[in-house]
C-alpha cells in the first residue's frame, strides 16, 4: 500500500507528465509559439480538445469533442444553435459562412451585409472603411470592421450576442454535478449514520463546512448567518471543486475566466447591498461625523467603494488562477523552447529535467492556492455582506 | 487604434515598461506581506493564545495587499497585450 | 486583451449555472447538512448536560448511601448497646428473682422446719406427756392405794400444770 504522499507525489507526476503531450498540440508549427499556446489553453474555446494522436509523417489524429454555438442574431432577431465541425478554422469558417456568420479567431460575427449594395459591393457611406484591411467604425448599432479572409474583404459586426455553452460552461456544469453528487451523498449519510460519527466523504468534508460556518460566517454575520450560509458553502466549493478541476489536464481554467468571477463578484455585490442596513446607505450618502464639505467629497469615494470591493474579488481570483495556469504552461513550454520544438533530443532532456520540478513545486502551491482563494472569496463576500449588515456606531 | 508599437532597436517598449511594472508590482506586494507576515507571526509569539484571530485577520490582510499587487499585474498584461 | 474582457455568454451562463447548482444544492444539501450538524451538536450539548446531571445525581445518592450507612452503623451500635443493657438488666433481673426465689425457698424450709419443729415437738410433748402418764399411772397405781394422798396428790399436779405450762412444754 502506498502512503498518501506517495498517491500524491504519484498523481501529481500523472498529471505533469500528461502536460508535454497536451502542449504537443502546436508542434506542427515550425517555431513554438509560447504566447498563442498560454492563450489557447487558458482561454474558453468553443470545442473540447483531448488530445493530437501522431500517426507519422507529420499527420495528427485530433480527437475533439464538438460544442455547440447558441448565438442571438440581433440583425435578424434570431436565436441559432448550430454544430461547427471540421478540422480547422477554414473548415469550420465555410459551415459558420452558410450560416451568415464568420469565424475569426475563434469568435463569432455577424457577415456584415449592411454595408454592403446588392451586388456585394460596400455601400458609398462605408466605402472608405471597407476598402481597408483592419478598419473599425461604429456606425449606429454594434462594432464593425474589415478583415481579409480567403483573398476578399469581409466587413464584420459584433452586434452579436454569443451565448454559446463553451468548453468553460460544460465544466462548470460538471463541476456542479459534481458537487450535487458528492453533497446530496453526504446529506443522505447524515440520514443514515444518524448518531453516529461520520465516516467517509462525509468526515472529509464536514470539517470544511464546519469551518466555513464558524470561522466565516458567523464572525462576520452574527446572528443572521444561517441564511446566508448555504451560498457561502456553495460558492466556496464552486470556486474550490472549479480550482481543482482545473489543475487537472484536458479540463479548463473555469476561475481564469474574468467572466466567470465576474459573475461571482456581481452576485456578492448584489447580495451586498440588497442586505445594507440603514448605516450602510447613510454611511455612503451622507457620511456622519464630517464637515458638510467633506460629506460631499465622501460622496463619489464611497460610491466607488461599492463598485471596487467586488472589482478586487473578481480581478484577484481570475489573475491568481490565471498565474498558475500561465507558470504551469510556461514552465511547461520551456521543455519546447529549449527542445527547439522537438527537434533537439538534449535540449528536451534537459527541458524535461529543468522544467519537470519547476512545474511540481508550482503545481503543489496550486493546490494550495486553489482553497485558498475559494476561502479568501468566500470570507471577503461575508465580509463586506456582514459590514454593511452592521448597524455602526457613530464614532466612524 | 492605438498607435503602433514604439520598437527601440530590437526591444519594444511598451513591453519593457510592462516588465519592469509588473516587476515592481510583485516586489510591491512582497514587501507589504512581508511585512504583515512579519508583524503577525511577532504578535502570535507575542499570544499564542490569540494566534486563530490573528492568522485570520493576516490573511484577510494579506487578500487585501496581493489584489492591490494584481490590479497592477493586470494592467501590465494590458499593456503588453495591447 | 481578450483575457481580461468578460464576455457576456459565459458570464450569463456562470449566473445561470451558479444560481441554479446553489437553489438545488441548498435544497438537497445544505439543508439537510445544516440541520444534522445543528441537530447532533444539540444532541452532545444535551447528553453531556444529562451526562452531567447524572453524575451530580450519581454523587448525591452515593453521598445519602455513606450517611444511610453511617446510620446504619450508629443504629447497630444503639441496637447492640440496648441489646446488652437489657441482657443485663435481664440477667440482674433473674439474679434478683432467683434470690428472692432462694430467699422465699429459705423461708418456706425454714417454716417448714419451724413447723417440723413445731410438730416435733408437740410430738415429742405428747410423747413426754403419755410417758408422763405412763409414769404417773405407775405411780399413781402404787400411790393411789393410798386414796388420800392420792387425791392430793392430783390436784397438786393440776394446779401445778395450770399454773407453770411452762415448765411442762419447756
Amino acid at each position: 500500500m502506498y502512503s498518501w504522499i506517495q498517491r500524491l507525489y504519484i498523481f501529481l507526476l500523472l498529471v505533469i507528465t500528461s502536460f508535454p503531450l497536451k502542449a504537443s498540440d502546436d508542434t506542427n508549427s515550425e517555431k513554438f509559439d509560447i504566447s498563442a499556446t498560454l492563450f489557447h489553453h487558458v482561454l474558453e474555446t468553443h470545442d473540447w480538445h483531448v488530445a493530437d494522436i501522431p500517426l507519422g509523417g507529420g499527420e495528427y489524429l485530433s480527437i475533439t469533442i464538438p460544442l455547440p454555438w447558441l448565438v442571438y442574431n440581433p440583425q435578424k432577431k434570431t436565436i441559432d444553435f448550430f454544430f461547427l465541425l471540421g478540422h480547422s478554422e477554414k473548415e469550420k469558417n465555410q459551415i459558420a459562412q452558410q450560416k451568415g456568420y464568420v469565424l475569426h479567431h475563434e469568435k463569432l460575427y455577424i457577415r456584415n451585409e449592411n454595408v454592403l449594395s446588392p451586388d456585394g459591393k460596400p455601400l458609398p457611406e462605408f466605402e472608405k472603411e471597407v476598402e481597408k484591411i483592419g478598419a473599425v467604425w461604429k456606425p449606429k448599432k454594434g462594432s464593425h470592421r474589415v478583415i481579409e479572409q480567403d483573398g476578399t474583404l469581409i466587413a464584420l459586426s459584433d452586434e452579436l450576442i454569443d451565448l454559446s455553452p463553451s468548453k468553460t460552461v460544460l465544466h462548470m456544469l460538471l463541476v456542479g454535478i459534481l458537487l450535487l453528487i458528492i453533497f446530496s451523498k453526504i446529506a443522505k449519510e447524515y440520514q443514515i449514520n444518524k448518531d453516529k460519527p461520520p465516516k467517509g466523504l462525509q468526515s472529509m468534508f464536514e470539517p470544511v463546512i464546519i469551518f466555513i460556518r464558524d470561522e466565516v460566517a458567523k464572525p462576520n454575520l452574527g446572528n443572521r448567518y444561517e441564511a446566508f450560509l448555504p451560498y457561502l458553502l456553495t460558492l466556496f466549493f464552486f470556486i474550490w471543486f472549479s480550482n481543482l478541476l482545473g489543475l487537472l489536464p484536458l479540463s479548463s481554467n473555469i476561475m481564469g475566466n474574468i467572466s466567470v468571477t465576474a459573475a461571482l463578484a456581481t452576485l456578492s455585490l448584489i447580495l451586498t447591498n440588497i442586505n445594507g442596513s440603514k448605516d450602510y446607505w447613510k454611511h455612503i450618502f451622507w457620511f456622519p461625523g464630517v464637515s458638510l464639505p467633506m460629506k460631499f467629497l465622501m460622496l463619489p469615494v464611497e460610491l466607488i467603494g461599492i463598485i471596487t470591493k467586488p472589482f478586487s474579488l473578481m480581478i484577484r481570483l481570475f489573475a491568481n488562477i490565471s498565474a498558475g495556469h500561465f507558470m504551469v504552461l510556461s514552465l511547461i513550454s520551456l521543455i519546447f523552447l529549449i527542445g527547439k520544438n522537438g527537434t533537439s533530443a538534449g535540449g528536451t532532456i534537459g527541458g524535461i529535467l529543468l522544467a519537470i520540478p519547476f512545474t511540481l513545486f508550482i503545481y503543489c502551491l496550486e493546490f494550495l492556492v486553489a482553497i485558498l482563494q475559494a476561502y479568501i472569496f468566500t470570507l471577503l463576500t461575508c465580509v463586506f455582506i456582514g459590514q454593511a449588515m452592521a448597524s455602526h456606531e457613530e464614532h466612524h | 487604434m492605438l498607435p503602433e508599437t514604439v520598437v527601440l532597436g530590437e526591444m519594444a517598449i511598451d513591453k519593457m515598461g510592462a516588465a519592469i511594472g509588473a516587476g515592481l508590482a510583485a516586489l510591491a506586494a512582497g514587501i507589504g506581506i512581508g511585512r504583515l507576515a512579519a508583524a503577525s507571526v511577532e504578535s502570535i509569539a507575542r499570544q499564542p493564545e490569540a494566534s486563530a484571530d490573528v492568522r485570520g485577520a493576516m490573511i484577510l490582510m494579506a487578500a487585501f495587499v496581493e489584489g492591490v499587487a494584481l490590479f497592477g499585474e493586470v494592467i501590465c498584461l494590458l499593456i503588453a497585450l495591447l | 486583451m481578450e483575457i481580461i474582457l468578460p464576455k457576456f455568454g459565459l458570464f450569463f451562463w456562470t449566473v445561470v449555472i451558479f444560481l441554479t447548482f446553489f437553489l438545488i444544492l441548498r435544497k438537497v444539501a445544505w439543508k439537510p447538512i445544516l440541520r444534522a450538524l445543528q441537530e447532533r451538536e444539540q444532541e452532545i450539548e444535551a447528553r453531556l448536560q444529562a451526562a452531567a446531571e447524572a453524575q451530580k445525581k450519581m454523587e448525591q445518592i452515593t453521598q445519602q448511601n455513606e450517611k444511610m450507612l453511617q446510620e446504619a452503623l450508629l443504629a447497630k451500635e444503639k441496637i447492640l448497646k440496648e441489646a446488652q443493657e437489657l441482657k443485663a438488666q435481664i440477667e440482674n433481673q433473674a439474679r434478683q428473682e432467683a434470690r428472692l426465689l432462694a430467699e422465699k425457698m429459705r423461708k418456706e424450709t425454714l417454716q417448714e422446719v419451724e413447723q417440723i419443729k413445731k410438730s416435733l415437738k408437740d410430738e415429742i410433748k405428747k410423747e413426754v406427756v403419755e410417758m408422763s402418764f405412763y409414769v404417773a399411772e405407775k405411780i399413781l397405781s402404787r400411790e393411789l392405794r393410798n386414796k388420800k394422798t392420792h387425791d392430793s396428790y392430783v390436784e397438786a399436779l393440776i394446779s401445778d400444770l395450770q399454773l407453770n405450762p411452762k415448765r411442762v412444754t419447756g
